[in-house]
């Protein structure tokens, strides 16, 4: 007897790991009758995601969409057990276009602004990043956002911070792109002096060793 | 790159956006988000946030380590426990089962994860390669594009230059154009044969950045450009060419490497 209770020790104390991984779900949902019925109707649901989000929302060479708002789909997609699509090979300036003619019904991940709200309805925020600046490390002359006065700042077309950041600095000459990536290559190869970037995002460029020169 | 400063509006608040007129999936979508227990929203950000390696060297991830250190606690309170029994029972017949059984098992089972963990290193280095090379050749080819835009703007140059004459300020004029054009052109220059120029014996016309703006000089002035290369390399095989990079003293002042293209009047190098 003292033997097995042993065993059965290590064995939980060998397993642990894994059963604390497993142990997350089921927790009831409690839908309303309303929501259950609209659940019934609707069993397709098309969701747009950014390519060039990472980690958040990116895209690989072979086509397939990863990150964050990802593994949160499948949990969604499991629980309300409905089919959500993936819309693939779009832009975020082409997803933003296609949810507003409703050829999209969700974007997996977007910044909440009065704007958006004229034609989007958003969920509680589960991630919440400051917007920085960044520029050429040996760049000594741009401290401020006053400094930016006159200078070219790249930004991607149809972000959350575009309209809020050139009102707030109209003396900026904007310099537009379609990905992150692009608006951190301007920078680096000079045609822009500076980048507005979702700070985590402009983070797993840099660690990603892209930008060590 | 740097971060430099905050960009002085608000922190983005992310999260799902559903049409307008589907408000009801987004009350759904919150309501699965606050089922999932905080260890899970935890697991899912570390997931990828970890999962960038920061260098070459650092490519085991804090989960990864936390595992092995786990797995091998496991063993050593195992053979703790088998020292005890082995105390407790001396020479009985558990105590040859554990030595010959169990302590092997443990054994491989080291052995195995040892073995999977060094394979995973050298996935992930693998990997990475593969994303630098990708990057490397994604840079080449853009360079390369915008090299192949300065060409353009130097053999068009000569093309000109070889039919029609140009007095000194248009010249001038014709270079300021080049550099403005193109944000990679630090300064353009045409350069004579001596005596060709009828004002000069020797001229080389200038324009370079300089602080905010352009600055034009007569090289002449500077140094005897008939001995340098993008000069000399030019006149010697009558062929367009790139220059090794080099410290211009006395023109421009800074690194730089030089595309040279012939202007040919009526066939002769002028």
């Amino acid at each position: 007897m003292y033997r097995l209770i042993l065993l059965i020790f290590c064995w939980i104390v060998y397993c642990a790991p894994s059963i604390a991984e497993t142990a997350d779900v089921n927790i009831p949902l409690n839908l309303t009758n309303e929501e259950k019925s609209w659940l019934a109707q609707h069993r397709l649901i098309r969701v747009g995601v950014d390519p060039a989000y990472p980690p958040y929302d990116f895209r690989t060479d072979d086509g397939n969409y990863h990150g964050i708002s990802l593994d949160y789909i499948d949990i969604i997609d499991q629980k309300l057990n409905i089919s959500i699509k993936i819309v693939p090979g779009l832009t975020w300036s082409e997803i933003m276009s296609r949810i507003k003619q409703h050829k999209i019904d969700v974007l997996s991940l977007a910044a909440d602004t009065a704007e958006r709200r004229k034609f989007l309805t958003f969920t509680k925020p589960h991630i919440s990043l400051p917007i920085v600046i960044m520029t050429q490390k040996d760049n000594d002359s741009i401290h401020s956002l006053t400094d930016l006065n006159g200078r070219v700042v790249a930004m991607v077309q149809n972000y959350f911070y575009v309209n809020e950041f050139t009102k707030n600095n109209p003396g900026i000459k904007p310099f537009f792109v379609a990905t992150p990536l692009d608006a951190l290559n301007a920078v680096v190869f000079g045609q822009a002096d500076g980048v507005v970037i979702n700070l985590g995002v402009g983070l797993i460029f840099v660690k990603n060793m892209l930008y060590l020169i | 790159l740097k971060i430099a400063f905050k960009a002085g509006i608000k922190d983005g608040q992310l999260g799902f956006a559903v049409r307008k007129d589907w408000s009801i999936l987004a009350s759904l979508i919150d309501k699965v988000m606050t089922s999932i227990p905080v260890p899970v929203h935890q697991k899912i950000l570390n997931k990828w946030v970890s999962q960038v390696p920061a260098t070459f060297d650092d490519n085991l991830s804090v989960e990864d380590i936390i595992g092995t250190v786990y797995q091998f606690i496991v063993v050593a309170l195992l053979i703790l426990l088998i020292i005890v029994l082995a105390r407790k029972w001396h020479q009985t017949l558990q105590l040859k089962i554990m030595v010959y059984v169990v302590l092997p098992v443990f054994f491989v089972l080291t052995l195995i994860l040892s073995y999977s963990n060094w394979k995973n290193e050298q996935l992930i280095s693998a990997k990475i390669k593969s994303q630098v090379t990708e990057l490397s050749h994604q840079y080449a080819r853009y360079i390369d594009v915008q090299l192949e835009k300065i060409t353009q703007v130097a053999t068009t140059t000569a093309d000109i230059l070889s039919t029609a004459h140009f007095s000194e300020q248009n010249l001038y004029q014709l270079l300021q154009k080049n550099v403005s054009g193109n944000r990679f052109i630090y300064g353009a220059a045409i350069a004579f044969e001596p005596n060709i120029y009828s004002n000069y014996r020797r001229f080389s016309p200038y324009v370079y950045r300089k602080d905010a703006g352009l600055d034009s000089i007569n090289i002449a002035n500077s140094y005897d450009y008939l001995s340098f290369e993008w000069y000399a390399a030019v006149r010697e095989t009558h062929h367009s060419r790139w220059s090794e990079p080099y410290f211009d003293d006395g023109a421009g002042n800074a690194y730089m490497v030089t595309f040279s293209a012939p202007i040919k009047r009526d066939g002769q190098f002028i």
